[in-house]
């Protein structure tokens, strides 16, 4: 029945009409449409309407079947070596501008597991490189003083072949 | 730390969650990159999930200060200088200033080779890298002996006499000898019993134990003991 779904609204002012099940993956959702039904749209203005409906893809996907738990710490730079399903690693295959905005959705949206997935997706990027090519990819400046590198270097010299 | 034009940085918080997927070499390396992972790479708290982590299911490693850590500099509270003298087995009965405590904590710190640990800001951090140290050793000291209770193997066959303990005053109640003597030597490299060869002392490192007499006819295998 149409009149029971949850109309979520896009900072650009889309409409998505989804199942409850879909939408009440969001905690924040959840607890909205506890308060106050499913009567009203629910404004998301920190959501673009893109990122929305990719989000929307994951919680439709999840619904009856939510992920396994991510091994901590990756032992892989592949996550489907981590526990994370084929479906799932192809769902956060995807540029980084994108990746960021889905982890800040998923933080404001309160979906433990999405957020769970893009972050592993983050920290996968960052194993296997060296701090310049880690620098390269986040956009990173270093900003240390040249006695700061040297107390860094200090402080981590006990783990260089922990 | 600047970003790319139209891309909205992560949240702290987030870089905070990311870290928890990370090996710790590599979370060292991200605390390397700038100012501000350098702050959110020493964060407290992520350390000690990290000791949480790492120290499941090793031998005396409770969720607290790293017993045989090197904490000069740090400032700690009395009822953390007091678990950590306890552990340390020195007598604090008459202490009644924490200056009191804290010279007992330095007079009692003898990790070899954890200098190198000395700038790490963080208490957490700080256990957790003396800890990584400190399991590599493979001499053992008295307290160590004294704290376990252990499973003798005798040709190969578990003993069904009980766990033995050697006790603190280096007295030990064979229950084939009755009281006997034992020390180590070869600054805790060797373990006698009186009357017997030296057995070599050997570290476990799977769970951070010890065998004393590894590979020979009598084995004792370290067992935790429930403190309360």
């Amino acid at each position: 029945m149409a009149e029971d779904k949850v109309k979520l609204k896009s900072s650009q002012g889309e409409i998505f009409e989804v199942e409850p099940e879909v939408a009440t993956m969001s905690t924040l959702i959840k607890n909205m449409v506890e308060d106050s039904g499913t009567d009203e749209e629910i404004p998301l203005p920190n959501v673009k309407t893109a990122i929305l409906s990719k989000v929307i893809d994951y919680c439709k996907y999840h619904k009856d079947s939510p992920p396994e738990e991510i091994q901590k710490p990756l032992k892989s730079t592949n996550l489907v070596e981590c526990g994370v399903s084929e479906w799932d690693n192809e769902y956060v295959n995807i540029e980084q501008e994108v990746l960021f905005e889905l982890i800040l959705a998923a933080n404001y949206l309160d979906i433990k597991s999405l957020l769970d997935l893009t972050c592993a997706k983050v920290a996968s990027m960052i194993k296997g490189k060296n701090t310049e090519e880690i620098r390269k990819q986040f956009n990173i400046v270093n900003d240390f003083t040249p006695e700061e590198e040297a107390q860094v270097r200090e402080e981590n010299r006990w783990c260089e072949d922990a | 730390m600047p970003e790319a034009s139209d891309e909205r940085p992560l949240l702290e918080e987030t870089w905070l969650q990311v870290f928890t997927f990370l090996e710790v070499p590599e979370l060292c390396r991200a605390g390397a990159l700038c100012s501000k992972f350098r702050a959110l790479a020493a964060d407290e708290e992520l350390w000690r999930r990290l000791c949480k982590r790492r120290w499941a299911g090793k031998q005396w490693m409770p969720l607290d200060l790293f017993r045989n850590g090197d904490f000069r500099g740090l400032r700690l509270s009395v009822p953390e200088l007091r678990s950590l003298l306890k552990r340390r087995d020195v007598d604090i009965a008459g202490a009644t200033e924490k200056s009191e405590l804290i010279g007992a904590l330095e007079a009692s710190t003898r990790l070899r080779g954890a200098e190198c640990t000395l700038s790490i800001p963080g208490k957490w951090k700080r256990s957790y890298a003396c800890a990584e140290l400190d399991s590599k050793r493979s001499n053992i000291t008295t307290e160590e002996v004294s704290h376990f209770r252990w499973h003798l193997v005798y040709h190969g066959r578990s003993s069904s006499m009980g766990f033995r303990h050697f006790q603190k005053n280096g007295t030990f109640v064979s229950p084939h000898f009755g009281e006997i003597g034992w020390c180590l030597e070869d600054q805790g490299r060797l373990f006698t019993l009186q009357g017997m060869e030296p057995l070599q002392v050997h570290r476990d490192p799977d769970n951070w134990g010890w065998i004393i007499g590894f590979n020979t006819n009598t084995e004792y295998h370290s067992v935790e003991v429930d403190e309360s």
